[in-house]
């Protein structure tokens, strides 16, 4: 089986945006693109969970995985979060094959247990071989001050784990709201996730959270890389 | 997880592919992953996991590949992974060995802090087969693992850490991560292990300490250092964090060498004129004190 890459967007933010498009939308709208959307939602110690149902939909329509942690264990879920929506994503696409082969409802549930073991060596060697490109969506508005270093030593963390995988990684860092727009580019694509660590601003910006029209605009990042990629092929 | 299917107290399971029955007792515990039940079948108890399909497959290959190791396996045996259906919409679950013990914390709690030491033997001793097979525990923390039977065998219960060697980490534990405390990669390597299992042990004694340690390596050390309790094997658990061993029978050796050496040397000052008579003597008497912790 031939294997493209595998896209991301990891949306970080600790809660309900207020403003603009349907952040789901958006994120389905994401999905149709073949980018997975990841989203963490970041809790206070003290408070409890409240708007986090948005979080949970977000990624249920960006057909990828959501965690709701405290600042403490962000590294850590960062990473595994990742790791569990790429093995998903190569599983989607097995499904799409099986159906296209087969027929309609054939999924890798349908096989028997036996067969699902063979197709799980499979995808963990492409999930560690894959070309992976992760753009990081950060949620900068007042409430995430606090939670910013947590971020930063997150995206530092994630940086080490890629650097041990033998395919190829890139990510980019985008943040929101921007100031001219709902989101903006802070680093653009880079193979040094080291980057996106080091240069992370710490000053929260405050105001409205548009969710949903910072997705729309950090998918862009994607296509026109595409572009780009066509252009230089 | 996106679907998880919650069994009841009695609750009999019937197996899609197999036809094999499982009756519920009870929820043993529940995780990121998936919800393992303890069940009776035709072949007596077992431990029943639900989990989503990828998650059931990775695992079931894991538990497999450690059998190979002869023997005992570092993980509960492998029985069988089958799907319930209900609905329409299908469960995936394995069933294994279920492994009757406490968790290292929990058993912990109640024991002298010297335990420690003991658990650290028996930790290297589950880390040495599962090395040989070309594999590395990764998520080795105290809620992963099994104190089981009268000779305090550790096993594994969570496999979703467990990777191949030369891969990066599947899944890990900040406190646990050697990455986190910026004392090397993540690659999948026997010196992983055996830094988390030195962070481990020192967590066993001090867990506040090195929750507020907070990744700093030269506080961690520090910790070790003003441990009365430690210090018996400072200089094991000091070489470990820093990547000084990459076996972990060459690391129990030397830990074993080191909690003797320690006292017969001091005894050895004491009464230097019967020095060369009384070393065996003192070897057999520290033989008998691990003996009798060992079995305790
Ligand atoms: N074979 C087993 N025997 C006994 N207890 C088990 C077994 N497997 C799992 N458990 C218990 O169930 C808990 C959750 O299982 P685990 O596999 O860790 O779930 P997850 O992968 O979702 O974290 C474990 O912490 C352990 O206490």
């Amino acid at each position: 089986m031939k294997m493209g890459t595998i896209r991301q967007l990891l949306l970080l933010t600790d809660g309900c945006s207020n403003t603009g498009e349907d952040p789901g939308a958006m994120a389905a709208f994401a999905l149709r693109q073949g980018i997975t959307v990841n989203v963490i939602g970041i809790v206070d110690d003290s408070k409890s969970a409240e708007g986090l149902e948005e979080i949970e939909s977000i990624a249920r329509s960006g057909g990828g995985e959501s965690r709701i942690v405290k600042a403490r264990s962000l590294s850590e879920t960062v990473v595994n979060v990742t790791r569990q929506a790429m093995t998903g994503t190569i599983y989607n696409i097995i499904n799409q094959e099986l159906r296209d082969i087969l027929n309609e409802d054939t999924r890798v549930e349908s096989l028997p247990p036996e067969k699902r073991g063979k197709i799980a060596e499979k995808v963990e060697d492409i999930s560690e071989e894959a070309e992976l490109k992760l753009l990081v969506l950060t949620d900068m508005s007042a409430s995430m001050k606090l939670k910013l270093p947590a971020v930063k030593e997150a995206l530092y963390d994630l940086s080490v784990s890629m650097q041990s995988r033998s395919g190829h990684s890139s990510f980019s860092l985008w943040t929101f709201p921007g100031k001219y727009s709902a989101a903006e580019e802070r680093i653009g694509w880079t193979d040094n996730a080291k980057k996106l660590a080091e240069s992370f601003p710490q000053l929260a910006s405050g105001g409205i959270t548009p969710t949903g029209p910072a997705i729309r605009q950090a998918l862009t990042s994607f296509l026109d890389m595409e572009r780009y990629d066509e252009k230089s092929i | 997880m996106k679907n998880r299917y919650e069994a009841m107290s009695g609750e009999l399971l019937i197996g899609k592919w197999t036809g094999h029955k499982w009756r519920v007792e009870r929820e043993i515990g529940r995780g990121e992953n998936g919800i393992v039940y303890l069940v009776t079948g035709t072949i007596g108890q077992a431990a029943l996991k639900f989990a989503d399909s990828a998650a059931v497959a990775s695992e079931t290959n894991t538990l497999k590949s450690l059998e190979r190791v002869r023997g005992a396996s570092p993980g509960p045996f492998f029985i069988e992974a089958d799907d319930v259906e209900k609905n329409g919409v299908i469960y995936p679950f394995y069933i294994m060995e279920y492994i009757d013990g406490l968790m290292l914390h929990t058993f912990m709690r109640n024991k002298k802090e010297e335990w420690s030491f003991i658990l650290l033997l028996r930790l290297l001793d589950f880390l040495e087969p599962l090395h040989n097979s070309g594999k590395i525990m990764g998520d080795l923390k105290p809620e992963n693992l099994i104190v089981s039977g009268p000779t305090h065998m550790i096993r594994a219960v969570d496999m979703g850490g467990i990777t191949k060697q030369g891969r990066s980490v599947k899944e890990y534990t900040t406190l646990y991560d050697r990455a986190s405390w910026h004392s090397g990669t993540r690659e999948a390597e026997p010196a992983y292990d055996l830094f988390a299992a030195s962070v481990l042990t020192i967590t066993l004694v001090h867990k506040k300490e090195v929750q507020e340690a907070d990744g700093q390596i030269e506080r961690l050390i520090a910790i070790i250092e003003s441990s009365p309790v430690l210090q018996l094997a400072a200089p094991i658990l000091q070489q470990a964090i820093s990547g000084h061993y990459n076996c972990a029978k060459t690391m129990k050796k030397e830990l074993l060498i080191c909690l003797s050496g320690k006292k017969t040397m001091k005894l050895r000052t004491r009464r230097k004129k019967s020095k060369s008579k009384k070393w065996p003597v003192v070897l057999v008497f520290f033989t008998f004190i691990l003996m009798v912790f060992l079995l305790h």
